[in-house]
């Protein structure tokens, strides 16, 4: 149980409720002692149900003690303090089928009848998918009620209800006898015929039994009720006659016998169809300690769905999508923590054949239920319900969805779910670019990015900012939601928008200048991609492209791989406009982009000997090049980050990974930076003799780490 | 397998000069540099098709045969045996003609081929001696041992003629193990579960970076150990504390018993080593200690762990940072998203990350990388990646996205270094290097 994180939905807020009477006996106070380490353990650990038992058989235990046979003197405040617990687990675990049966049988011992059918009634809404809750809720009903004319529409709209949302389940055949007992006791003749008529239909593991009861009674009705107008029609025709009323009665028996055994035959077949899949599957409650035979029952859902699916898929017929739908409804109850089959339910629904807005309403109906019960590790189902949303046009509705999941995902005290968070800002961005005017849009994001940077000293904004209207508060609430990498999803939306809307190249370079040096960018890809194909379509040079990518290359925190991406490209892009390039140099451009279309491939080495400008990078961004220049500049000022990089490199010879200390090197090295001898000095002396360092050291045994 | 290829250690230094010989004279002054020169320049311009990034086993193994002949030829190259080897198995019905003509065909041309049989015993198995023209050859040929022989259910059963090593009873210089043997003890009551690392890890913490090797004699026929063995140590005084210090000293399940080795020049204490066995010893040629088997000494690990992550990576993102190196086969975060095992396809690609990101700030975290294991039980030996050749412009890859059918697909497809391509599979190439670059950039969050 404990790779499943349930979600809390409401506070156990029981201890404000205990028992009644003025005076208390120790007893009594040993008692409600006990009952306030119960809850405490049950607070502590929601999930684990042998605490919840514990505290169940305290109440049946109180019971027993204090009200067994006087059912008026059972304490208000008593039946409450059971009805808020068993409320409170079950809102939990509404699929806990047992435990809302033993709640209605501990509300009939407290307050009769009338309590414990409320508590049925109750039970069938949290979990309408049962066919035992179901069943007994019908049972009680109609043992209290049976008798009274003026209950019997009632009944009879909750046993539709019932055989609505669980007909179809190939187990249901303990609802279906329920009903049809009752009816039959009624004993009102259309009612009945259609009961059979519905349940012979149905694929269910005790068809046959149906088939044969039918078979038993259904001459005693009238042919044209057993049997639909039109197939009639076709039967009289085939005994040569023009009128039902023309049969005789042989003839109808044979008629009615041969439709029956029709449906029979269909019905078999889809049993056997369905037989194979349903025979190997055991599971079919919910339980929060058989996880890993229900993961194990898991590819037999799926492929029975699969399979169910692709009949559907054949004949589109609503017969057998409400088929696949009830087998997914029974697929969720035990696996009811699985975000895939949940999310395959979603899928279904919406390859389905149904209208729009049926097919709106149904998928709404299930990311709602999903959202509600899943744990907050279930992120996945979570993120596409915005983007539902936002298909079917309920954009206020995804943009409250979002706002919540920029808290729930951006990890304010608690997970910090990265991909799904950038991706939630990315579709609010989305939202918002959808549901306001152009005007109302780059104003929003305009003071996100003012707020976030606080550009608003810089002077080239705030002339501008006067124009639009005052920052909404829905943005500086957003704002709040924020992190580095968020904000650069919001600054390059803006300053698309911006370059939009005002067409101005200059405005765009000013925000370039504006914020390139912001911590925040130096993590972003989508910011440094932004202005590479912006200066690739606007750039009249090449000078502020290399000006990028140089940035890139020396000052950033980038992947290598991106970085070489983005080398790659500028390389192309100056092979395509050598010209350009040739002109610049022949100008006398220090370094020009003809040297980057020359080193491209030192620059994308992995050797940091060769790769100059990775070997910046690195240095600038090296925490233990960092440390050494913490402690050393405290005496020197000119500390070299390269050097001390490669010095921490050369650690590493022989065997990358374990650091040497003492490697043996040449204390005079003539070929150190600067230090080079020229062949052109026509004055050349012989270099001394090379001094050594450490060279004892250099068969010394190796230090490995302990493993 | 010859003792000196088994350990897990690697000489410093040598690796690189070895791997890289033959590129014309850049080893220069100190070791580190010469890795970094591998890459120097030329390669991928002149040839299109670059090898992607192969293991230099083969130099390597070269390398570490070197100092191997150079000890052997101490003793007794310079005789008319110089560059001989002794060959048994032979099968009855071969001449010294049919032996040239195998020698022939794998590739290594006899000088001569003289067969001995014993004139006084010929039930006994007749062996031969042939002779080649250079010490590269008699190298290229030793290498040959215990493969199959062309053309016969025969494998080659070949030593050194006339080295320390050579069965050959009656060779005159057979008995040069002396020299060898100093500084060496007997080690005896070993349990059947001590494994040569143990031994050294227990005479290495008495006698830190003294014990030079450790050998343990195994029956060849069951594989078991035989309860005997050598320690060889840097010096005779290490040696003379071992024989009073390590006697009664428990290994494994048992406590040994050490002795002095047989043929020392110490004499006085007997040891019961077969002679046969004791050849062997001599044979070890590099002074050098073998840790025990881990993450970090495994020349084969390619998994890399990395730490101070503080939950700001998704593992995309993570695999992101190190795809530049090479091909990853898997990129896992730690359930608390505070360190992560990479592990890479080749050493080589799990080298250069190290090399570039330790000690790196990548996304405000402080990143440390050393070498890693799969699972967090005992470490159990790497397996040799197989060589791979790729395209020029390589697109490396995660691997585990790929399902099993699109790997093997994959790996078809992929072009031999050594060919020459169509114009249109340079083209193919090109296009496919761009779009990965694409994709990569589109598909950044942020």
């Amino acid at each position: 149980m404990s790779h499943i994180n349930f979600r809390f939905h409401q506070d156990l807020n029981l201890d404000a409720i205990s028992f009644g009477g003025a005076s208390k006996s120790d007893a009594e106070v040993k008692e409600v002692d006990n009952l306030d380490k119960l809850h405490n353990d049950i607070r502590r650990s929601p999930n684990d149900l042998t605490k919840w038992d514990k505290l169940f058989q305290s109440f049946e235990r109180t019971f027993t003690v204090k009200f067994e046979g006087k059912p008026d003197k059972v304490s208000t405040q008593f039946k409450l303090l059971v009805t808020k617990t068993y409320a409170s687990l079950l809102s939990r675990f509404p699929y806990l089928a047992s435990y809302w049966k033993s709640w209605s049988i501990f509300a009939f011992k407290l307050s009769g009848t009338k309590e414990s059918i409320e508590v049925l009634e109750k039970s069938v809404i949290g979990f309408p998918y049962s066919v035992e809750l179901w069943t007994d809720y019908i049972s009680a009903l109609i043992l209290t009620y049976g008798n009274d004319p003026e209950k019997l529409s009632f009944i009879r709209a909750q046993y539709s209800e019932a055989l609505r949302l669980n007909g179809l389940n190939f187990l249901s055949h303990p609802l279906w006898d329920k009903v049809i007992e009752f009816e039959t006791g009624i004993g009102e003749k259309s009612v009945i015929v259609g009961l059979y008529l519905r349940v012979t239909k149905i694929p269910l593991y005790q068809y046959a039994q149906y088939y044969n009861s039918f078979t038993q009674i259904n001459k005693n009705y009238d042919i044209t009720d057993v049997i639909p107008s039109l197939e009639l029609a076709e039967y009289v025709k085939r005994f040569n006659k023009t009128d039902v009323t023309e049969l005789t009665l042989g003839e109808k028996n044979q008629v009615v016998d041969d439709h029956t055994d029709i449906i029979f035959t269909s019905t078999q077949e889809q049993v056997t169809d369905k037989w194979s899949h349903e025979s190997s599957i055991f599971i079919h409650d919910f339980s929060l300690d058989r996880l890993d035979e229900i993961a194990k029952e898991k590819e037999i859902w799926i492929k029975y769905l699969d399979h169910e699916i692709s009949k559907y898929k054949v004949s589109s017929a609503i017969d057998q999508f409400d088929n696949v739908a009830n087998i997914f409804e029974r697929a969720l109850v035990p696996n009811y923590y699985n975000e895939g089959i949940w999310l395959k339910y979603l899928a279904f629904i919406n390859i389905s054949e149904l209208e729009d807005e049926v097919k709106y309403e149904k998928a709404k109906a299930i990311y709602l239920r999903a959202i509600s019960g899943l744990p907050v590790e279930s992120t996945v189902l979570r993120s596409l319900y915005p983007k539902f949303l936002m298909k079917y046009k309920h954009l206020d509705i995804a943009k409250s969805y979002l706002y919540d999941y920029l808290k729930l995902f951006g990890g304010r005290g608690n997970r910090y779910f990265k991909s799904q968070y950038l991706q939630t800002v990315q579709d609010t961005v989305e939202v918002w670019e959808k549901s306001e005017n152009s005007k109302d849009y780059l104003a929003k994001l305009q003071t996100i990015v003012d707020e976030y940077f606080s550009l608003h000293n810089a002077k080239s904004i705030k002339k501008d900012s006067k124009g639009v209207k005052g920052e909404s508060a829905d943005a500086l609430f957003v704002l709040n939601l924020l992190n580095d990498e968020a904000i650069t999803i919001i600054t390059v939306a803006y300053l698309k928008e911006l370059y939009a809307q005002t067409d101005s190249v200059s405005r765009i370079r000013e925000m370039f200048n504006l914020l390139y040096k912001e911590n925040a960018f130096k993590k972003s890809v989508l910011f440094w991609k932004y202005f590479l194909n912006f200066e690739r379509l606007h750039g009249q040079t090449l000078h502020n492209l290399r000006m990028i990518i140089n940035y890139v290359k020396t000052e950033t925190q980038l992947p290598k791989a991106i970085v070489d991406a983005f080398i790659t490209i500028e390389y192309d892009i100056i092979g395509a406009n050598l010209d350009s390039a040739v002109e610049q140099h022949r100008a006398g451009v220090p370094r020009s982009s003809l040297e980057d279309l020359i080193k491209k491939d030192m620059e994308t080495s992995l050797s940091l000997i060769r790769n100059a400008s990775a070997r910046k990078r690195l240095a600038n961004s090296n925490y233990i090049v960092k440390d050494a220049e913490d402690l050393k500049s405290a005496h020197k000022t000119n500390f070299n980050r390269e050097a001390e990089l490669l010095k921490i490199t050369r650690k590493h010879i022989g065997h990358p990974g374990i650091l040497i200390d003492a490697i043996p090197d040449i204390t005079n090295k003539f070929m150190k930076e600067g230090n080079d001898v020229s062949l052109l000095d026509s004055k050349l002396v012989v270099p001394s003799f090379p001094t050594f360092k450490n060279a004892e050291k250099a068969n010394a045994s190796i230090n490995y780490p302990k493993a | 397998m010859s003792y000196h290829n088994s350990g897990g250690h690697r000489p410093r230094g040598g690796y690189q000069g070895s791997s890289y010989r033959g590129s014309g004279g850049q080893q220069s002054g100190s070791g580190g540099y010469n890795r970094y020169n591998n890459n120097n320049g030329s390669n991928s311009y002149v040839t299109i098709i670059m090898e992607r990034r192969p293991f230099k086993r083969n130099a390597y193994q070269a390398a570490y045969h070197q100092p191997h002949n150079a000890y052997n030829q101490q003793g007794n190259r310079y005789n008319d045996t110089q560059f001989q080897i002794w060959m048994g198995g032979l099968d009855p019905t071969w001449t010294e003609e049919s032996i040239a003509n195998i020698w022939q065909t794998v590739g290594v041309p006899p000088v001569s081929v003289k067969i001995m049989r014993d004139k006084f015993n010929t039930t006994k198995p007749p062996y031969s001696f042939v002779t080649f023209a250079n010490e590269k050859e008699v190298d290229t040929a030793v290498q040959k041992n215990g493969l199959v022989i062309p053309g016969s259910a025969r494998t080659f059963k070949i030593n050194y003629a006339g080295g320390p090593n050579s069965r050959y009873p009656d060779s005159s210089n057979s008995r040069q193990i002396a020299p060898k043997n100093e500084h060496s003890i007997f080690i005896g009551d070993l349990a059947l579960d001590v494994t040569e690392d143990l031994i050294f890890a227990k005479f290495n913490t008495q006698f830190p970076g003294q014990v030079k090797q450790v050998k343990i004699m195994f029956d060849q026929q069951t594989g078991a150990n035989k309860g005997f063995g050598f320690v060889r140590f840097t010096n005779i005084e290490i040696k003379n504390r071992a024989l009073k210090e390590m006697n009664g000293v428990v290994v494994g399940s048992r406590a040994i018993r050490v002795g002095q080795a047989s043929g020392s020049n110490s004499g006085g204490f007997s040891s019961p080593a077969p002679e046969s066995e004791n050849h062997e010893i001599s044979r070890v040629h590099l002074s050098q200690s073998q840790p025990a088997l881990n993450q970090f000494t495994d020349p084969n690990n390619t998994t890399l762990s990395i730490t101070g992550l503080s939950s700001k990576f998704t593992e995309d993102e993570l695999a992101l940072h190190f795809i530049a190196f090479g091909d990853i086969v898997a990129c896992k975060l730690s359930d608390d998203l505070q360190s992560a095992s990479i592990k890479f396809f080749s050493r080589s690609a799990a080298e250069w990350a190290v090399l570039f990101l330790h000690g790196a700030i990548i996304n405000d975290c402080n990143i440390s990388i050393t070498w890693g294991k799969d699972s967090s039980t005992t470490y159990k030996a790497a397996i040799k990646p197989p060589l791979t050749y790729g395209s020029f412009d390589i697109n490396t890859l995660r691997l585990d996205n790929f399902s099993k059918q699109e790997l093997s697909e994959l790996f078809t497809v992929e072009v031999n270094g050594n060919s020459p391509l169509p114009a249109s599979n340079i083209n193919e190439l090109h296009v496919k290097s761009k779009l990965a670059n694409h994709n990569l950039l589109e598909s950044a969050l942020y």
